[in-house]
């Protein structure tokens, strides 16, 4: 299995491990949250692996390109369109989540608006460089960041005043049954891998997914689903847990480090979150700018030997972006999140159907 | 027409820099500490003194008193008061640098959740700010400014901490743990005591409250605390005075470690045991020691010192309330149920606790 699409997963892991995911498993921190977290994990890591080997029969294809030429029209059309608003969804809540946290926390007097642009600028300039490029940018990304990520986590986890018992309280719910929200919540974490539909044309596939692959995307899983839960809980107790907007945030500041240049670890492990949310958001909008343009292309619209069309799309997605977390409140926010991870199962079942339609068609 | 595509680029890039509406710093002033006390008027409930830093250089300070400013305004709730209050400075109230939040003791009783609620909801307030309960005025103690503070610098963050001050006399609890305990069930939240000294020119912090659901908060003495600090958050420095058979020592605790299960029978607890391990070495003692009567000194001091734990134990016990946690870790041991923690409830203020104490006394100073 091709490193990049490790990379794919752990940015969306590290990008869930702070943002909406935790808080909708702790509004629910009685109702069967560990039970949910475990099936999730058997989900979310064998539809990762199915959705890979799936590719592998179709080397160097992107997704549109493998449907244009085994399916018609009145097929691939929907299809596409689904999975490209399902993509640019996942970049917007991204995205406002980031907003808003770094509006509550790190910037009160900056206006959304500005945060919002200071995001979209970059992200643009991202969009319409070569997908190997973005390839190499979350590599570095990744590479500079996770060492400090890990850091602080480790820095978090070996805090004295974490305790234990409130982390076994929590344990004790395990005889509860699970719920659907709370699934679904958990099993988004793992949606990584299923950026490989653009980016299968620039990675190699050599090996079929096996024991090794599944039991290294299964140890990430658990780990962040581990901390993304319970750690919380050890700071901030079992019973007030559900009240807190942004678990994590509050969690980091409960961290001091007296000997660091800054004292209070939220400001650190904010902006380095957020460097990982911007590539997760890159990554998302990327695959969905790909598929909108294999599927709308405007032949009129040409302006010296270019088209213009994914300037269009691109401008469309900067003004909805704009728009929207000025419109949404935080209850909104999470009630939109909380929809389109429920809608999650029916995305893989598309995705699965759909290749192995082409696969038959193909017949390879 | 390349030049002219960086220009707009470069242009884009600059209108950013126009400081994302951020204040600077000459435009804000910095809180170092908030005092809550009750009203002294008729007209509202609380009184909130803020203690702000203004910046002086060293060698012009002539005396301390002038590098800080007092805010005091009285009002019903917290967050009106504190919009007033930003009425009474030209900047901005900058709460993120308040490292250290003073509550009046008398409010602890009912009014704890109030304030809790304010100062956690505000994203800009530390959760990592030292919380303490003030003896008789949160204002005289924010006030009060002892002859070895350092500029612009609230004497009370050396205090709590480990950075300066270390002493096992001293508990120091976050913001965040006070909410978490308050909340928790089978736990209670413990504050440290601040008060000043009489001539209203020195700092003390010896004491530590404890503040349950319901009833009176709990005033521990001096040496309690000391020992409520090592047992629960392993201090170091626990001293003990053995005084047996003619023989007086003063012992040192360095290290000391504590381990504690709730036995069950039937599901229903039926007692608290706890295991206690100290390790330290000889301060003083009356008499030549002798190295081979270690082990007897061992035995003695564990003997004693698991009578004062004891005592320290069933005394909390008696006014119902549970710093340590003991309600928090019966939870854990089984899986959830409906009755499980009024089970505990029912049960707790009868429960006999099982002591040990291990004690291994490593040298004897310098001299024997």
């Amino acid at each position: 299995m091709s490193r990049y699409i490790y990379y794919f997963i752990l940015v969306t892991l590290v990008t869930n491990l702070i943002a909406s995911v935790p808080r909708i498993l702790m509004r629910d921190s009685d109702d069967g949250v560990i039970q949910s977290m475990i099936l999730a994990m058997f989900f979310g890591v064998s539809l990762t692996i199915i959705v890979i080997n799936l590719f592998r029969y179709f080397p160097n294809m992107t997704l549109p390109e493998i449907l244009k030429k085994s399916t018609s029209k009145w097929f691939y059309f929907p299809v596409l369109l689904y999975f490209a608003c399902s993509w640019y969804a996942a970049g917007l809540i991204t995205l406002t989540t980031y907003v808003l946290m770094f509006n509550t926390f790190l910037s009160f007097e900056t206006s959304m608006i500005f945060t919002t642009l200071a995001f979209l600028l970059i992200i643009s300039f991202g969009l319409l460089i070569k997908a190997k490029s973005v390839l190499y940018m979350t590599e570095v990304v990744l590479i500079m960041f996770l060492p400090v990520i890990l850091f602080l986590i480790i820095k978090i986890y070996t805090d004295p005043k974490l305790d234990w018992d409130f982390v076994k309280v929590a344990m004790t719910y395990i005889n509860v049954f699970p719920s659907y929200k709370t699934f679904s919540a958990s099993s988004y974490i793992f949606i990584g891998a299923v950026n490989i539909v653009i980016f299968n044309k620039y990675i190699k596939i050599k090996k079929k997914a096996g024991i090794k692959q599944i039991a290294i995307i299964s140890l990430m899983g658990i780990f962040t689903l581990f901390t993304t839960y319970f750690i919380p809980i050890g700071f901030n107790g079992f019973e007030q847990i559900e009240n807190l907007t942004f678990p994590w945030i509050t969690t980091s500041d409960s961290v001091r480090m007296k000997y660091s240049i800054i004292e209070r670890v939220t400001f650190i492990f904010v902006i380095l979150f957020t460097g990982v949310a911007f590539i997760s958001l890159l990554i998302h909008w990327y695959v969905s700018l790909k598929l909108f343009e294999s599927i709308f292309h405007f032949k009129k619209l040409q302006w010296k030997n270019k088209n213009l069309s994914s300037y269009l799309i691109i401008l469309l997605f900067n003004l909805i972006a704009v728009f929207l977390p000025r419109q949404i409140n935080e209850f909104e926010l999470l009630k939109v999140s909380k929809l389109f991870y429920n809608l999650l199962p029916i995305f893989y079942g598309v995705l699965i159907v759909s290749l192995l339609i082409a696969k038959r068609r193909l017949k390879l | 027409m390349a030049y002219f595509k960086y220009l707009i680029m470069l242009l884009v890039v600059l209108s950013f820099l126009t400081g994302c509406g951020f204040k600077d710093i000459d435009n804000r002033v910095f809180v170092t500490g908030i005092g809550i006390d009750p009203s002294e008027k008729d007209d509202g409930k609380y009184k909130i003194t803020l203690k702000l830093a203004i910046p002086v250089s060293i060698k012009e300070k002539s005396n301390t008193s002038s590098s800080y400013q007092f805010l005091v305004h009285e009002g019903d709730n917290i967050g009106e008061i504190m919009q007033i209050l930003e009425t009474h400075t030209d900047k901005v109230l900058e709460l993120g640098h308040a490292k250290v939040i003073l509550i009046n003791e008398s409010l602890l009783k009912d009014n704890l959740k109030d304030f809790m609620d304010y100062l956690f909801r505000r994203g800009d307030i530390q959760s990592i700010a030292y919380i303490g309960a003030a003896k008789e005025s949160a204002e005289d103690i924010l006030r009060t400014l002892p002859q070895g503070e350092s500029v612009v610098a609230s004497p009370l963050t050396k205090f709590f901490g480990n950075t300066g001050n270390d002493s096992p006399y001293v508990v120091s609890v976050y913001l965040y743990e006070i909410r978490r305990d308050f909340h928790s069930k089978g736990i209670d939240a413990i504050l440290p005591i601040v008060e000043a000294n009489k001539a209203g020119t020195q700092l003390i912090v010896n004491k530590l409250i404890i503040v349950g659901d319901k009833g009176n908060p709990l005033e521990l003495t001096s040496s309690y605390t000391q020992a409520f600090n090592a047992l629960r958050n392993s201090a170091a420095g626990y001293t003990y005075k053995l005084d047996t058979d003619g023989l007086k020592l003063i012992l040192t605790m360095t290290s000391t470690k504590m381990k504690y299960t709730i036995i069950k029978d039937n599901g229903q607890p039926v007692s608290i045991k706890i295991d206690v391990k100290m390790s330290g070495v000889i301060d003083q003692s009356n008499k030549t020691l002798l190295i081979d009567n270690i082990d007897e000194y061992n035995k003695l001091a564990a003997k004693e010192i698991k009578k004062e734990f004891k005592e320290m134990f069933t005394f909390i016990q008696e006014k119902d309330l549970d710093p340590f946690g003991f309600g928090l870790r019966y939870r854990t041991m089984q899986l959830h149920q409906k009755d499980t923690f009024k089970k505990w409830n029912n049960a707790y203020r009868e429960l006999p606790f099982d002591v040990t104490v291990h004690v291994n006394l490593r040298n004897t100073g310098t001299i024997d």
